[in-house]
């Protein structure tokens, strides 16, 4: 559905894209996860067709995106920084967008109107940022998107009306195989909602798997020896990250959990406990291997 | 590509919701330029005919409208461009399946919509009010429309390589004001300090860019709607180049920097040569490096504006490419290394030689029947001269000049002189001398004493199909009609005594005491270039001829008539005002005594024959006032002969 070869995207001399690949299959909901200044927002705004990419191509079923009008009436893009125009409510927007929308629906737009509760006669930009979110998702929803690309889009939104949002979305990809991409810090909710993921470090995509392939092979084990944790065994595991609480080690091991615990048990430990990382770990301790400064002040 | 791919109604309507007022403004701007003032004249004057009409509207469409056009062509592309100066707009517009060129055409007719409708409003007005003008006021409309077409397309083209909105209104009104600074500044240069150099064809080139109704109508209005065709494609293919991330910026493309960054040192170096050079006003050569400082300015400045801060970066490099660049300036003009200044073509490659010259009767053509007429060829302006010897006179003044060059003076004699060269190329140079080398300045008065030139200067030695309809001699505060048989006997003098005239006996209007104003007319040509028969259509024109001391023959036809040297009586005069300026000291007196009267007027009658020096800048100025009150004559003389006045 939305490929992304080879992107190289440069800002004067910074390469703000670096030969990035991305595959967002069709129907599903991926998760563009990344630290701050790695590319996310750029690349999401060369797949909403606003950036022209210096390199590599950007394809949505197999077409560029860029000054493609046919492929862009069929992506809805929610940015974190919403434009309204001056004085312009939501009932004007909707006007505005029919006349640009082929596939605008205004039988959809009342349905969300149930939803959201705004008023459609207020002015947008006197919305408070929530609900202005929430009136992108209504106008964007409308448009009857094959394509939902969302750049922090929960920001500012109440957890009812985050859920609200979500289900709606959901709905629409269950119901008609709309495709989400999603870039947010907020991983625990990713988590809900992704079926695939893709970590972004340094304008390159570091990992992209699906979620619970990418849960599966990253671990967190407590562990205790009698005479401490052996040499050989720690080299011979892929171990993240390494700390001893008394005489409990606790590791962070990339690979299979069953190769894992084989290769433990092994050495007789006194204690094993293998416990699965949420995605908030798995992206914390990824990108700790890839270099990235993972002291976080306070801990 | 469809025109439903080129425009969205949906951005349309959108800028017309956002930016109505703008349009509003523009309407209620041109009522008060254009229909008010047509209001007031039809109030105060019913009676006006069409033709007063036709030309209170022209004046007032040429002074006030296309001026009122200007801004509001710039600003409203500037407005509706806007979005792409703010990072969410751009983000927000840009990701409507919209291609770049149909937000562009679309923003386009959005412009021309709310350009157009007032002046269509207007013209609606005023034909409303004016039955008898329909077309002036059609061709006022279509002109407006095709002007305000070039603006708003050379604005449009403009918002796509600025960063920002402010840059976008900064940008086309700066450049709209280059032509006139560059041609102002080209015309100082090339008449003041460069040596040689002639920009003569500047002032007529500046018609084509700053129309009036009159240069429109003549072809300008081609020129603006091919411009504006030129400036709508380049701008969209400026839109469809830009990175959209390159908003917030003062330029757009970074390949524009440097553009941007010498314009404004060349600009500024051009002002400071401007505003200082008068300080090393004898130094032509030091005045030229007075532009590099300046110059240095405005890169900084240039800097601190791409990158906006006060803190400019990346200016050593720059700085060394300017200074490099004005030191090639230099030699160029001020060493003249390519030899441009000393350059005297060769007579075997000479087709011929035009000269213009300033030192005659001034020529005012009129056409009394208001027709389009055309000029005979005969009569035509600036002898060219294709005689070898007096090419070859032209030459050695040429050489002469060149080889001494130009001395600073603030009185001084000029020749501008164009070659035509047998390789069919054109070459001009233009000079001004002093009488202190007298080598170059006796060059100087041999062309100017050549015939051909002589008559330019007077038309009345020339053969010319010239008919003369009335002479009047005109001394202080008389003028006398001759009769027919004084005019020929006059005329042959005039004559005579103009053929005979040196250069130095007639360069100097301050020595002359009487005059002779002669009236004459000349065939014209019809619009199909044919001789037109009823002498009523002719041109005709009245030209003042000095009598100088050394017109003999006229002096002496005066003396018989008693019309040479004829004073005022001291009866006539209600008062003489005397200024005099001498070594720069300046003091004025007024004469109301009858006794004070006439010895000022003696004094006049016997000083003013002796030629003032117009050289030293020392004079005597004699006001004279008369009793009717129906106004005063004066007259110059030279100050060193001021005896027998008694200052006070």
């Amino acid at each position: 559905m939305i490929e992304v070869k080879n992107v190289i995207k440069r800002f004067g001399d910074f390469f703000a894209l670096n030969g990035v690949n991305i595959n967002v299959e069709k129907g599903s909901v991926y998760g563009l996860v990344g630290p701050n200044g790695a590319g996310k927002t750029t690349v999401i705004k060369c797949m909403a067709g606003i950036y022209r990419q210096d390199g590599g191509s950007v394809l949505i079923d197999g077409k560029p995106v860029y000054e493609n009008a046919e492929i862009k009436s069929r992506v809805a893009y929610v940015s974190d920084d919403l434009y309204f125009f001056p004085g312009y409510s939501i009932k004007d927007s909707a006007a505005y967008y029919r006349g640009i929308y082929p596939n605008w629906s205004e039988e959809r737009f009342e349905e969300i109107a149930d939803v959201f509760k705004i008023d459609e006669k207020r002015a947008a930009r006197r919305l408070s940022k929530g609900m202005q979110k929430q009136a992108a998702f209504w106008l964007g929803l409308s448009t009857q998107p094959d394509v939902m690309i969302l750049d922090e889009p929960m920001d500012g939104l109440d957890p009812v009306m985050r859920r609200n949002v979500w289900n709606i979305m959901l709905a629409e990809v269950a119901n008609r195989g709309m495709t989400v991409l999603v870039s947010s810090h907020n991983l625990r909710e990713l988590e809900d909602v992704c079926d695939h993921v893709g970590i972004m470090n340094k304008g390159r995509i570091a990992i992209e798997k699906g979620l619970d392939e990418v849960k599966g092979n990253i671990h967190k084990v407590q562990t205790a020896f009698r005479d401490g944790l052996p040499d050989e065994l720690r080299t011979s595991l892929d171990v993240l990250k390494h700390e001893k609480a008394g005489s409990v080690d606790m590791l962070i091991i990339r690979g299979d959990s069953g190769e894992i615990t084989d290769k433990i048990r092994k050495y007789s430990p006194l204690l094993l406990d293998v416990v699965p990382l949420t995605l908030e770990e798995v992206f914390i301790y990824e990108l700790g291997g890839m270099g990235y400064e993972l002291e976080i002040i306070g801990q | 590509m469809s025109l439903k791919s080129l425009v969205n109604k949906s951005v349309i309507k959108s800028d017309m919701r956002r930016y109505w007022y703008v349009g509003v403004t523009f309407a209620l701007a041109l009522f008060v330029v254009t229909v008010l003032p047509l209001r007031s004249t039809l109030l105060y004057r019913p009676d006006t005919g069409r033709d007063f009409l036709h030309s209170t509207f022209y004046l007032m469409t040429q002074t006030t409208s296309l001026l009122i056009i200007v801004p509001f062509c710039i600003i409203t592309p500037a407005l509706l461009f806007s979005y792409l100066h703010h990072k969410s707009s751009v983000c927000e517009t840009h990701r409507l399946p919209l291609r770049r060129e149909c937000l562009y055409f679309s923003h386009l007719v959005s412009a021309a919509v709310l350009i157009a409708l007032p002046i269509i409003l207007n013209a609606a007005i005023m034909f409303t009010m004016v039955e008898t003008l329909p077309s002036y006021i059609l061709l006022w409309a279509a002109l407006s429309m095709i002007y305000a077409f070039e603006i708003t397309s050379f604005s449009a083209a403009a918002s796509m390589f600025v960063g920002n909105t402010a840059a976008g209104v900064m940008l086309p009104s700066i450049v709209m004001f280059l032509p006139l600074f560059f041609t102002g500044v080209m015309q100082i240069l090339g008449t003041d300090y460069l040596h040689g150099y002639v920009a003569s064809g500047l002032p007529n080139f500046m018609r084509w860019i700053y129309p009036s109704y009159a240069s429109l109508l003549e072809g300008k209005m081609y020129v603006s709607l091919a411009l504006g065709i030129v400036f709508v494609a380049l701008g969209a293919w400026f839109y469809q180049m830009r990175r959209l991330e390159n908003h917030t910026r003062i330029l757009a493309f970074d390949a524009l920097n440097p553009v941007f960054m010498y314009g404004l040192a060349f600009c500024a170096g051009l002002v400071g040569y401007m505003y200082l050079g008068t300080i090393f006003y004898d130094s032509v050569k030091i005045s030229m490096w007075i532009g590099l400082p300046f110059g240095i300015i405005g890169i900084i400045v240039a800097r601190m504006i791409i990158s906006k801060s006060f803190k400019p970066t990346k200016i050593l490099k720059p700085i060394i490419i300017y200074t490099a660049m004005m030191c090639v300036l230099y030699l160029f003009y001020g060493a003249d290394i390519t030899g441009f200044e000393k350059r005297v073509p060769d007579i075997d490659n000479i087709v011929s030689v035009n000269v213009t010259n300033n030192y005659g009767v001034t020529k005012a053509y009129t056409n009394p029947s208001g027709e389009t007429m055309y000029l005979a060829e005969n009569a035509q302006n600036d002898p060219t001269l294709y005689n070898k010897e007096d090419i070859e006179k032209v030459i050695a003044f040429h050489r002469a000049a060149a080889e001494n060059g130009e001395e600073e003076s603030d009185s001084y004699y000029s020749l501008p002189i164009t070659y035509t060269l047998k390789d069919g190329s054109v070459m001009r140079r233009s000079y001004n001398i002093t009488d202190n080398n007298e080598e170059v300045f006796n060059l100087y008065c041999a062309v100017q004493e050549l015939k051909q030139v002589k008559c330019e200067r007077f038309p009345i030695v020339g053969d010319s199909d010239t008919e003369y309809t009335n002479v009047s001699v005109l001394n202080l505060g008389a003028s006398t009609w001759l009769d027919p048989s004084r005019q020929e006997q006059i005329l042959a003098a005039l004559k005579q005594d103009v053929l005979n005239a040196k250069f130095t006996d007639t360069y100097n209007p301050g020595s002359s005491i009487t005059s002779l104003s002669v009236d004459s007319r000349m065939p014209s040509l019809d619009s199909d270039r044919n001789p037109v028969e009823d002498k009523t259509r002719w041109y005709s024109e009245t030209l003042s001829y000095n009598v100088y001391p050394s017109y003999t023959n006229c002096v002496a036809l005066l003396t018989e008539w008693g019309l040479y040297d004829v004073m005022p009586s001291a009866d006539q005069i209600e008062k003489i005002t005397v200024y005099q300026y001498i070594d720069k000291e300046y003091e004025f007196a007024y004469l109301r005594d009858k006794a004070d009267i006439e010895k000022a007027l003696a004094h006049i009658k016997d000083n003013r024959i002796k030629n003032y020096d117009r050289m030293d800048g020392n004079y005597q100025r004699f006001e004279i006032h008369y009793n009717s009150g129906t106004g005063y004559s004066d007259c110059t003389i030279d100050a060193a002969c001021m005896e027998g006045i008694a200052f006070e």
